[in-house]
């Protein structure tokens, strides 16, 4: 095989990874980016009036892939930074969960909207599995 | 990564022919080497996968 062939390989596999589901009238897209505790990412995307909106379905917030949200520092640090570099909205349900969301009236941003919030969802949940610093180890005297 | 779905295993390359992932540095790893990657509406229960969870929810 040669370099372009193995780069056709690479881009084959790849995109063979996408899925869909349709769940009521939200598309569920499967994206072929995975998390470091072993989920792939889902995103649905629906229309509203004249806006295409991209949600992360309120996953995140409830622990569908299988970590905490946390509200240490140094995490909430990292979260605005995602947020704000991917410039991702949010909104809470009648239940109080947390919808990560961006939108859009062009159908072609679609692709890079869902992009930035993929990868908003990967690093989030990724880093949600850090075990950071608390206060009281942080209180804890230093061994002599 | 070894991918949880079978049906990714026999999957072929149109142009090369060979099964996907089937390449030489493969070949010499077991299957235990390598972690699952699970589709999470896979493991929802059935009235949660019909549900659309965008709806009742006014994005602003």
């Amino acid at each position: 095989m040669n370099l372009l062939e193995i780069f056709t390989d690479i881009k084959n596999a790849f995109s063979g990874l996408w899925q869909t589901k349709q769940r009521g009238n939200s598309l569920e897209i499967i994206t072929p980016y995975a998390t470091t505790n072993n989920r792939f990412v889902s995103v649905f995307l629906s229309k509203q009036g004249d806006d295409y909106v991209i949600s992360d379905g309120g996953w995140l917030n409830s622990g569908v892939y299988e970590v905490a949200v946390g509200e240490e520092t140094c995490f909430l640090k990292i979260l605005y930074h995602f947020q704000n570099s991917f410039e991702i909205k949010q909104i809470a349900n009648a239940e109080g969960i947390t919808y990560y969301y961006l939108k859009t009236a062009n159908a072609i941003d679609i692709p890079s909207k869902l992009f930035d919030l993929t990868l908003f969802i990967q690093n989030i949940v990724s880093v949600s599995e850090i075990a950071f610093e608390d206060k009281e180890e942080k209180a804890k005297p230093l061994m002599s | 990564m070894k991918l949880a779905e079978n049906w990714w295993d026999e999957m072929r390359n149109p142009i090369t022919g060979f099964k996907v992932g089937s390449h030489k540095s493969n070949t010499r790893l077991k299957d235990d080497d390598f972690p699952e990657i699970k589709i999470m509406s896979d493991t929802l229960g059935f009235k949660m996968t019909k549900e659309d969870p965008n709806q009742n929810i006014t994005f602003l």
